[in-house]
């Protein structure tokens, strides 16, 4: 029967790539269509032309779905026509991965986003319906001009329907084996949809600023997007983490790789966005900030799509390196400058000033005059300086770094003072003098304390957004380094662990400590009140880990080789030796913090009365009843005990990382039937086995796993070799998991002959509360997305609503607990990633420090990396050691043999040290410019709070004699108003 | 000739029927559609999955997909050229870009702020010192801003008022020329709506200012002809036949009053019995029971 469908296909699709190609510009010609009619609807205001616009954008959907079922057509039917789908499948793939291999390759996984973006489009026109009529229009112009930036990426650059140049081929060449797994199916789909995600909210703020309906409007209206786009944001990259533990072999989940910052860094500006939209909700402050903010999470979507496709950085994930770049960097250029001008635009509106078309005008034009002056001042000062030696001209790195430091130094001077002198003239004779005569004075909220959340939401952002600074910095650094230095770099996990892990838990810390402030301000008393159980709790959880870490294989204090010399070295030695302790009684910390606001929820709830869920729920289990009573809560505080909740995830999560202090790596050639004994567990291994099957042949390593004598489990770490790629076997790994660690095995060799296998074997301490930790924050979610239902619900929608609870809490446990599971059974593939056994504290210093290069790994370390030549490299490095040489010559020799690229992080020397100076300056600078922001706020703060103080006391002090004339006193000041509100208030949240 | 213009009179007559008609049948068509589409190649493509195979499958669903393509964008170039009818709820809907009401806007925030500053207290964040001072400022922010809304509405209020009237008439709950007291000052439309700052949808405030005050004011005109006890002067609904305070039968003749609204009505959900004991002059201001 399948005859069938090869005789429509060459008889009703006859020319079938070109019908592909024909799709995608018909799906521009649609998009540009509806973008007209929509942008026409929203000049003439016209329901009928908006009516046409939904329409346009249905149709676009479907016509992009039409295009994404031809492609999965073509796989399904083993149209080897498509070079695409030549080269990422063949024969015998089943037909599930033949579908995700649509998103396997460059073009087909663009054709996947388009295929995302168009779902989003229809939810987001459906949930519009007759709503935010104004901003409709707009809305989808903006997600109109994105689908055609799409298409015409697609059309000339990456066409999923290209055909081979040696036409139809009898068999394809398959899928990577390393993506012929269960997370294949849901890791990248999760990620995308949180990318894409980000395009919602991003065309509601556009047409929010083309409109100029700054206030709450637009925020409120796509608030479920956002939470959707954020929670699977956090979602994919928790499964890319899970992929990378199960399916690559190297025993960490997380490698800093500049893909995976890619996906992260859009994450930290979306979080930060979601905490600062609630102080524009209750003040009306900080309008410029969130718009500047979503615009940015886009950017940094769109930005980290091209970092990973275009080739600019190594990466495991590289696609093929080709021209898309380009698109990318002016579709970037063009989403920055109209950003940039829009917000120049409304100013006016942002600020709460009264818009005047001067002012308008005044503000566009300085704002261009400054960037143009800022890219002149650049330009000069770069000739000013001159350039640095040629690399390639034989000088050492030492001095390519040092006439690049005074380069970098004349740059810098001359550029801050271009910069400084051009920034003044735009707004002394530019902008003041257009402004002449006009009342700028702005409406500023007051703020009447800054102990308060929105304080703290203001450190939140600080923080999250100088996290994910330093994470760009860093991982765009290679390619800064490579155009200003002519030196190529490697940016590797060390200098991220090490600056990173201290800021992530100053975010962490501050997650706490910003939920015991409430909104507007925190008495004293209370304050006090609160703090203290947590910080106690804090405190004795230092105290323990201090006294019994040891006792428990957990010390509280880990040393690592310092990753610089010098004092800053040392500095970040010792900061980074504490963070165990950190880590984990921040972790302890948070969670007193969030289990004392459900108290006081609970508590409060109760004294009031509005607790009203049935009882039964709680004694079928505490979580029913708790769901319930989260569904039940009005919306401002389902988002808020949601959130909690989201937290709560967020901080099992970070008790996993914290476990990544105490890993134990192991390696060691085994005999059958000897025992091996790694902390507590013991390991036998019984002997080789061997199972064959249509496309590879397994050679697995059976190890019976002992624990104080009693056997728990058998693992079976094994070696695929598939028959389309026998010389790359790939590893698969065996875990036994439990709450505490992971016993985590890679079998690295077994000879034939012998039977001896050599094992990796790794310790991991509490990863899997990584995993758990996510399942919560995805409950937590589900809290906060919750859809809202009408005030008046009948008795019975009630009772659906807590069966609902029930079976939600049951069903999401049990399914996404099923997930790592069918892990096991995937083969995989690791390139040489794996562990290597290194004792002495001086060797783990130079392997740490230094990379393979064997030319094949991207970014592997010789601390790591198992080929042949780091075997090799190890040995003759060792000997050196044994010799006595220092472990710094060794380095430098290395690095003269392969240059600045073969260190494992940029070296501390010359223009280098921007690597850590520029964001460390940055983080700063901000800090002080942000302590002075609150100056001004809390001058403010003080003013206000000592004129409500008086009134107050105004007011109660009329006190007559007794209290009967003071009511009477207080009764008379209140009014008619005051009734009304009271009532408004009640209606409120019910 | 009459006839003959009668004869077109009928024509256009039919022209319009057969019009209308023409329109019904397209919006049930387009629903047919809309619905059958989708069930029709989703059965379709299950049935195929089943039988032949996954290509055959995805095969059915892009056919129908490339019809669902059309469908849309038939639809869309029919409603743009002016020929294909709306649905009546959106000609309804005026799409003319309302001004962002600052006000309003201001006031949500205003709202939302007592309301937080409340929480914050009953959570035990806030002690009542500083929540006294605090809610203090808020609350006159908040007053000040309600008495400039309600300034802004004075004007409207005549219309309102004999829209009001109007439907009463209609209604049959007030005689015609019936000019009945003169509203209170401070009724607020559409204020019922627009405290679902938290919901996501904002159009309430799109149904116009007269309808609102329409909705409201019946409630207060049905105060006008409540009925009197005759034993314990309790005010009681026009319907009831015993009183609902002493339980004494109200079948009694007792006189319907016209209730007169002589003094300011706080327009918040309209208590009736405060109303009537108020017009009766029971009240002694505002500040008892909220």
């Amino acid at each position: 029967m399948s005859n069938l469908s090869n005789l429509i296909a060459k008889y009703v699709v006859g020319d079938f790539p070109s019908f592909g190609l024909l799709l995608l510009l018909a799906v521009m010609v649609a998009a540009s269509y509806t973008f007209a009619v929509s942008l026409s609807a929203g000049s003439s205001g016209r329901i009928k032309t908006l009516q046409a616009a939904r329409f346009g954008a249905y149709g676009t959907v479907a016509l992009i779905t039409v295009a994404v079922l031809c492609l999965a057509y073509a796989f399904v039917s083993h149209d080897f026509r498509l070079r695409y789908v030549a080269h990422y499948s063949d024969r015998g793939m089943e037909t599930i991965y033949l579908l995700t291999a649509l998103w396997g390759g460059q073009d087909g996984s663009l054709l996947w986003w388009l295929f995302l973006l168009s779902l989003y489009i229809g939810a987001c026109v459906w949930s519009l319906g007759k709503k935010h009529l104004e901003l409709q229009p707009y809305i989808i112009a903006t997600l109109m001009s994105i689908v055609i930036f799409f298409c015409v990426l697609m059309a000339f650059a990456a066409n999923p329907f290209a055909t081979g140049v040696s036409g139809a081929r009898p068999d394809g060449e398959g899928l990577n084996p390393l993506l012929q797994n269960f997370y294949m199916i849901i890791h990248p789909p999760s990620l995308y949809i949180g990318f894409v995600g980000c395009s919602v909210p991003f065309a509601y703020a556009v047409a929010a600023l083309v409109t100029g309906r700054l206030d709450m409007e637009w925020i409120q209206a796509c608030r479920k997007f956002t939470l959707f786009a954020l929670l699977f944001l956090a979602v994919g990259n928790t499964l890319g983490m899970l992929w990378a533990y199960v399916e690559l072999g190297w025993g960490g989940y997380w490698a800093w790789d500049p893909v995976e910052n890619a996906a992260f860094m859009p994450l930290l500006s979306l979080a930060a966005f979601v905490h600062s939209v609630m102080i524009q909700e209750r003040r009306g402050m900080l309008k410029v900030w969130n718009v500047f903010l979503i615009c940015l999470t886009f950017f940094m979507t769109i930005f980290g799509t091209f970092l990973t496709r275009s080739g600019v950085i190594a990466s495991v994930h590289s696609f093929a390196q080709s021209s898309i770049g380009d698109y990318f960097l002016y579709f970037l250029a063009l989403v920055g400058a109209f950003c940039f001008t829009l917000v120049m635009y409304r100013w006016p509106e942002l600020r709460d000033i009264k818009p005047t078309d001067k002012l308008r005008r005044a503000a566009i034009l300085t704002g261009w005059i400054t960037l143009i002056a800022l890219s002149t001042a650049w330009v000069v000062s770069s000739k000013l300086a001159g350039t640095p030696i040629d690399a390639t001209s034989g000088a050492s790195a030492e001095m390519v770094a040092d006439s690049s430091t005074k380069h970098s130094l004349i740059r810098i001077t001359a550029f801050s003072v271009l910069a400084g002198a051009s920034v003044f003239a735009a707004i002394e004779l530019v902008f003041r003098r257009m402004t002449k005569g006009l009342d700028l004075k702005t409406v500023r909220p007051k703020f009447e304390s800054i102990w308060s959340r929105e304080f703290t939401f203001l450190l939140n952002n600080y923080g999250l957004l100088f996290v994910m600074f330093f994470v760009l910095v860093f991982t765009t650094f290679p390619m800064v380094s490579e155009a200003f230095w002519n030196e190529k770099v490697t940016v590797g996990p060390l200098i991220y662990n090490a600056f990173i892990q201290p800021l992530g838990l100053g975010v962490f810390f501050l997650m706490g400590v910003g939920t015991l402030f409430g909104w507007k301000k925190s008495s004293e008393e209370q304050l006090k009140k609160n703090f203290m159980i947590p910080v106690g709790v804090g405190l004795a959880a230092i105290a323990f880990h201090f006294a019994l870490g040891k006792l428990l294989g957990h010390p509280a204090v880990v040393w690592s080789p310092p990753v610089y010399g010098g004092a800053m070295g040392k500095g970040l030695q010792v900061l980074n030796a504490i963070m165990p302790v950190l880590g984990f009684s921040l972790a302890v910390f948070n969670a007193a913090v969030i289990i004392q606001e459900f108290t006081l929820l609970y508590r409060s709830r109760i004294r009031t009365g509005s607790e009203k869920t049935p009882k039964i729920l709680w004694y079928m289990g505490l979580l029913p009843g708790f769901l319930y009573s989260m569904f039940t809560l009005p919306p401002s505080g389902r988002r808020r005990y949601g959130g909690y909740i989201v937290h709560l995830g967020i901080v099992l999560m970070f008790l996993g990382f914290t476990g990544k202090s105490w890993t134990v790596d192991r390696e060691t050639t085994i005999k059958v039937g000897e025992e091996y004994q790694v902390e507590r567990y013991t390991l036998k291994y019984m002997g080789p086995r061997m199972e064959v099957d249509n496309s590879k042949r397994m050679v697995f390593a059976d190890v019976k796993v002992f624990e104080g004598g009693k056997e728990v489990g058998k693992l079976s770490p094994a070696k695929f070799i598939y028959k389309k790629m026998p010389d790359s076997p790939t590893t698969e790994i065996a875990t036994l998991q439990t709450i505490r660690d992971d016993l985590y095995i890679v079998v690295g060799s077994i000879n034939p002959e012998t039977k001896v296998a050599s094992l990796q074997i790794h310790l991991n301490p509490l990863v899997n509360w990584i995993w758990f930790g996510a399942i919560i924050l995805i409950l937590g979610s589900i809290v906060c997305m919750w859809p809202e239902f009408e005030p008046q619900e009948s008795r019975a929608w009630q009772v659906v609503r807590g069966t609902g609870a029930v079976a939600a809490s049951i069903t999401l446990g049990v399914v996404i607990a099923l997930l790592p599971v069918p892990a096991f059974a995937q083969g995989n593939a690791s390139q040489h990633s794996g562990s290597v056994q290194i004792d002495d504290m001086k060797e783990k210093q130079v392997f740490g420090q230094l990379r393979c290069m064997c030319g094949t790994c991207p970014r592997e370390l010789l601390s790591s990396c198992a080929c042949s030549t780091a075997d090799q490299t190890r040995e003759r490095l060792r000997m050196r050691l044994a010799r006595g040489e220092s472990p710094e010559s060794i380095v430098d020799d290395y690095v003269k043999e392969h240059g600045t690229a073969s260190l494992g992080i940029p070296p501390n020397t010359g223009a280098f040290r921007a690597i850590y100076a520029f964001p460390i300056v940055a983080l700063v600078g901000s800090g002080v410019g942000l302590a002075f922001v609150l100056r001004r706020w809390r001058s403010s703060a003080t003013d206000s709070a000592v004129a409500g103080k008086n009134e107050s006391t105004k007011s109660a002090g009329k006190k007559g004699d007794g209290d009967a004339p003071s009511d009477r006193e207080r009764g008379a000041k209140r009014d008619a108003y005051d009734d009304r509100i009271d009532a408004e208030l009640r209606d409120l949240d019910g | 000739m009459a006839d003959r213009s009668g004869e077109s009179a009928a024509e256009s007559g039919s022209t319009a029927i057969r019009d209308v008609k023409a329109e019904l049948d397209e919006r049930r068509i387009a629903r047919g559609v809309a619905i059958g589409l989708p069930v029709v190649t989703l059965t379709f493509a299950l049935f195929a999955g089943v039988t032949v195979g996954a290509p055959m499958a995805i095969l059915v669903l892009t056919a129908g997909m490339l019809l669902g393509v059309i469908a849309l964008f038939w639809a869309s170039l029919r409603i743009l050229s002016g020929d294909a009818p709306l649905s009546p709820e959106l000609e309804a809907l005026d799409a003319t870009a309302h001004a962002v009401d600052a006000l309003a806007s201001r006031r949500k925030m205003l709202v939302r702020a007592l309301k937080d500053l409340d929480n914050e207290r009953a959570l035990g964040k806030l002690d009542d010192e500083d929540y006294e001072a605090i809610s203090h400022t808020y609350r006159n922010e908040l007053k000040d801003v309600l008495r400039r809304i309600d300034a802004s509405l004075e004007p409207h209020r005549p219309k309102a008022e004999s829209a009001a009237r109007a439907h009463l008439v209609q209604a049959g709950l007030a005689e015609d020329g019936y000019r009945g007291p003169p509203l209170p000052k401070e009724s607020e439309p559409g204020s019922v709506d627009d405290d679902d700052d938290d919901a996501d949808d904002g159009d309430d405030d799109t149904g116009g200012e007269a309808g609102g005050e329409a909705a409201k004011s019946p409630a207060g005109d049905e105060a006008d002809v409540r009925v009197k006890c005759h034993s314990c002067a309790t005010s009681n609904e026009p319907d009831a036949t015993f009183c609902k305070k002493c339980g004494a039968s109200l079948a009694a003749p007792v006189a319907r009053e016209a209730v007169t609204l002589d003094e300011p009505i706080v327009p918040t959900p309209i208590d009736a019995v405060k109303v009537a004991k108020r017009a009766n002059g029971d009240g002694k201001g505002d500040d008892d029971e909220a």
